[in-house]
């Protein structure tokens, strides 16, 4: 099922680098890494911690195992529940991204010099709320 | 990639493993047996693929990680995960009351001209202690503005300094805080190592609250130019801190409760024994009363054992509890009935 609060982003992140293929506890820790530029370098204690929750949230299960090198490697894949979370996760994050791109565009325009008079109240949507109001972005 | 089966089968003493990773399992022993039992050969497994194999003993960042797995793991297998969910609200609690506490006792104790001329001072402050407050105003200040990380090392030296005192007023023969004032604001303190990463609208909101506060208790009895002066004077200041922990963790926790989220209950959990420690000087008094006479410091120290394993107690029967429940709802899970009506026959357990 699909989780109803925003996830935190090392689990958007596992979720992320699972979304093309099945891949082992390394591989996970790595495409993180590679996903954030390097800023999230998951432990394997924590790795796991978070494997265990999203498998009993029915997000991810266990695909198969392998020996490597003499070492249990175990490749975890999304399942249909965690592909739809990560979809609805994206959609909100993308709703979030086109919100605060279309505000950064008017306060360009805004600020843009015109060069004639300035603009009357009512030809130009404001671009923020009145203060009375006391909503938050 | 590789096919070929394993040379023998896993084995903690098997002689070809090499030391690094014999010490990665020694230190897995912090997990369950039975989960350990299915995960070990991965969980090493990925930490040996991380670690340069020169390497002979694990990092200390990863012996903290695996412990940290290891009382993750537990706690999930009791259902009592929201323990650790909790650990951030009590540290901002816990933060914020030594903010305030040491507001007063900087203020009002250390830069007092104490009553007593004779008495041995650190220059303009009574006592060395007059370091430990003055770290936990800056902490406490610069919280809501900080990254977590950053609070959390700032709050870790300043628990250290605190543990350092004594030996260094020992060592350099300069007056210090009674150990009465100093146990518990240590183990407030180290409760202050859970801090979220990010400062939340909760620091934001108890940050200029606790700072207040601490101003308003600092000047609140100048006129009474005799009282609070003095360390030895100070006991039911650190009760009234302690209790005003203890309630404005419970105020918390029924907002909490009202939503459905066990997070405040724990964190007045965890508190308790800080809160307890807070209290123990009025509290020995209470309990090892005896006439024309105050506790002896065996009295002292035996109340705040009592404290520690009553604090102690709470949480263990918490997680009894928990485990309990959670123990119940998994044996309905397998028998396919809901959990919650006790009726419907459900296909997949619900998150």
């Amino acid at each position: 099922m699909a989780p109803s609060t925003p996830l935190r982003e090392p689990t958007f992140l596992i979720l992320t680098a699972l979304a093309r293929e099945p891949l082992h506890g390394y591989g996970i820790i790595s495409e993180v890494a590679a996903l954030s530029d390097g800023r999230l370098s998951l432990r394997p204690g924590t790795l796991y911690g978070a494997l265990d929750r999203l498998t009993d949230d029915g997000l991810v299960e266990p695909d198969h195992e392998e020996i490597v090198d003499g070492r249990l490697r175990r490749y975890y894949r999304l399942t249909e529940a965690g592909s739809a979370a990560l979809a609805a996760e994206t959609e909100r994050l993308r709703r979030n991204v086109e919100a605060a791109s279309l505000r950064l565009r008017d306060r360009a325009e805004k600020a843009a010099p015109t060069g004639g008079p300035e603009p009357r109240g009512g030809l130009v949507r404001p671009a923020r709320r009145p203060r009375i109001a006391g909503g938050t972005a | 990639m590789s096919d070929q089966p394993p040379a023998a089968t896993p084995d903690p003493a098997d002689a070809a493993q090499t030391p690094l990773e014999r010490r990665y399992r020694r230190l897995l022993r912090v997990y369950p047996a039975p989960y350990r039992a299915d995960r070990a050969d991965e969980i090493v497994g990925t930490y040996l693929d991380l670690v340069d194999p020169r390497r002979r003993w694990p990092s200390p960042g990863d012996a903290l990680d695996v412990l940290r797995g290891g009382i993750h793991e537990r706690l999930r297998g009791y259902g009592a995960l929201g323990l650790l969910a909790a650990l951030p609200l009590a540290a901002s609690l816990a933060l914020h009351t030594l903010l305030a506490l040491s507001a007063f006792l900087l203020v009002r104790v250390e830069l007092a001209t104490p009553p007593v001329p004779e008495l041995p001072t650190v220059g303009p402050v009574q006592t060395l202690g007059a370091v430990v407050w003055l770290g936990w105003l800056v902490v406490g200040l610069s919280a809501p503005l900080l990254p977590g990380r950053w609070t959390r090392r700032a709050a870790l030296a300043v628990v250290l300094l605190t543990l350092a005192l004594p030996a260094a007023a020992g060592l350099t023969g300069q007056p210090r805080p009674p150990l009465l004032v100093l146990v518990p604001t240590t183990a407030l303190g180290l409760v202050t190592l859970a801090l979220p990463a990010e400062p939340g609208r909760l620091t934001r909101i108890l940050t200029p609250l606790a700072a207040g506060v601490g101003a308003v208790a600092s000047g609140a009895w100048w006129d009474d130019a005799d009282r609070y002066l003095m360390y030895h004077s100070t006991p039911e200041v650190l009760a009234a801190a302690g209790e005003l922990l203890v309630a404005l963790a419970v105020a918390v926790a029924l907002r909490y409760t009202v939503n459905g989220d066990d997070r405040g209950l724990w964190a007045t959990l965890l508190l308790a024994v800080p809160a307890g420690l807070l209290t123990v000087q009025p509290l020995t008094k209470h309990l090892w009363a005896h006439p024309g006479g105050s506790p002896s410091w065996g009295a002292y120290a035996g109340t705040s054992v009592l404290v520690v394993l009553a604090g102690g107690l709470l949480l263990a029967a918490m997680i009894a509890s928990r485990a309990a429940r959670h123990r119940a709802v998994r044996r309905r899970l397998a028998s396919g009935v809901c959990p919650t009506c006790g009726h419907r026959p459900v296909d997949e357990p619900a998150g």
